[in-house]
């Protein structure tokens, strides 16, 4: 009885173990949505990120309004008139890693295939990026490098600027994700 | 001892369980938004709004008041006169402007600062609360001053703004304000300290177009109350128009039936009616310009 305990206690102690979240609320994410016109690329550096190291699973979460441009007239139209960041405030990314068990955790940069629920101005579009993943001891880093389009989440550009914001905007991603 | 193995394997389950739910409740869901774009621009419309220029920028305004409407054909309805402000504001941060403008009405300079003091949404508060202050100097009135002292050439104002955007659409503004004359025109019949509430505000009819209106009555002339409408003495600002975005720019198209552009003549110096067709068409146009 007493080793069955044991061993209860010792399988109570692994799952909690393996329960093991990586978590950052300080992660980047830039996007850049420059044409010859303007330069627009905002940064925003209170990105929150978490993954769940046991399945891949892995969700991301920002306010529109942290992404701070180089020019506040450029900021306030973002969130006033593009993004609507009053009616919708949050971005998210729901998802997964796909290829989270082929990963080998002693290698150092490997890359990553991510798929999942990519949710901007309240429209949901299921996207696959590719990025790479670094593992080091009680910390992961996750860098990404992908486009999207702004049609695609039904946010409407007027016709006097269309021509200096472009159309396809490609965002990069940094998270330097600490186990929990 | 069945027990306490049941217990284990619960807690087991418990925990395992734990890892399946969504993971975007580990982030925090209520945090402080502030309230930003409560106006398009710096000025309601004369008034001043609670925007101010961000750290680095200046905006840059050029105002204009023509004619009165009535003024007929042969002045092309008040087009043919006009009178000119401009204005250079300079964010010193966020939150502190530093302001100096030139008026062609009486040749007037006025200096102004202003603050904010605290933003709608800030640990839940409903309003956002500046401070604007301006200093005019008029050495055209004062030169009708028998003392010819110095400080006969100023007059101040001081005014709490306190707005809130009500919804993405419709914000609202109040501004207690006091006028403080050194030395008052022997043209007007006014005491050297008068109270008024502005009260302003907009509604946005689409994401670049707003309508704008403001009014300004006097309530206190030195010690006494002044009733805003039935009262034959005072003439009180009342404008409606509205605000035009373009990328860069931000157009405001108004009537008023006030001329000055800085606050001590159009909130106290008001000599035409709506009522009498006394209305001029005027317009702000403001850019800012970056110095990042």
């Amino acid at each position: 009885m007493k080793k069955l305990l044991l061993s209860l206690a010792v399988l109570f102690y692994v799952n909690c173990l393996s329960q093991d979240k990586y978590i950052t609320r300080n992660g980047m994410i830039q996007f850049n949505a420059s044409t010859p016109l303007e330069t627009i690329s905002p940064i925003n550096n209170y990105v929150s990120c978490i993954l769940d190291s046991e399945t891949g699973k892995i969700a991301f979460q920002l306010k529109m309004i942290s992404f701070k441009f180089d020019k506040a007239l450029m900021e306030e139209h973002f969130n006033e008139k593009y993004v609507e960041s009053e009616k919708y405030p949050k971005s998210t990314f729901v998802g997964e890693i796909i290829n989270w068990n082929e990963l080998d955790y002693s290698k150092e940069k490997q890359n990553v295939i991510s798929k999942g629920i990519l949710t901007i101005h309240g429209v949901e579009k299921e996207v696959e990026v590719s990025g790479t993943i670094n593992f080091r001891k009680n910390e992961i880093k996750i860098t990404s490098e992908f486009s999207i389009l702004v049609s695609d989440f039904d946010i409407q550009i007027p016709k006097l600027v269309r021509d200096k914001i472009s159309k396809e905007v490609r965002v990069i991603l940094e998270m330097d994700l600490q186990s929990k | 001892m069945n027990r306490v193995l049941n217990i284990f394997i619960l807690v087991c389950i418990f925990t395992n369980s734990f890892g399946q739910e969504n993971l975007l409740s580990f982030f925090d869901s209520d945090e402080d938004i502030l309230t930003f774009a409560t106006f398009k621009a710096t000025k309601i419309i004369n008034l001043e709004s609670v925007e101010q220029p961000a750290e680095k920028e200046l905006d840059f305004i050029i105002s204009h008041r023509f004619g009165t409407l009535n003024s007929g054909i042969t002045n092309l309805y008040g087009l043919d006169y006009g009178n000119i402000r401009m204005s250079f504001n300079y964010g010193l941060t966020d939150n502190l402007t530093l302001g100096i403008a030139r008026s062609s009405t009486f040749k007037v300079i006025d200096a102004s600062v202003k603050v904010k003091l605290i933003n709608q949404g800030k640990d839940k508060f409903p309003l956002t609360i500046s401070l604007y202050s301006s200093l005019v100097y008029d050495s055209l009135t004062a030169a009708f001053s028998i003392n010819d002292k110095f400080s006969d050439n100023f007059s101040y104002i001081h005014q709490l703004l306190l707005a809130r955007k009500i919804n993405s659409n419709l914000s609202l503004q109040l501004s207690p304000t006091v006028t403080q004359y050194n030395f008052v025109s022997p043209f007007l019949d006014l005491n050297n300290t008068i109270y008024s509430l502005g009260i302003g505000g907009r509604y946005k009819l689409n994401k670049s177009f707003s309508v704008n209106s403001e009014w300004i009555p006097i309530i206190k002339s030195g010690a006494d109350f002044i009733h805003p409408i039935q009262n034959e003495k005072y003439i009180n600002s009342f404008s409606f128009g509205c605000d035009i975005e373009t990328g860069g720019h931000v157009f405001q198209l108004f009537l008023s039936n006030s001329t000055a552009m800085f606050e001590r003549g159009f909130i106290n110096e008001n000599f035409e009616n709506w009522k009498d067709g006394g209305v001029h068409f005027g317009f702000n146009i403001s850019r800012v310009f970056n110095f990042n």
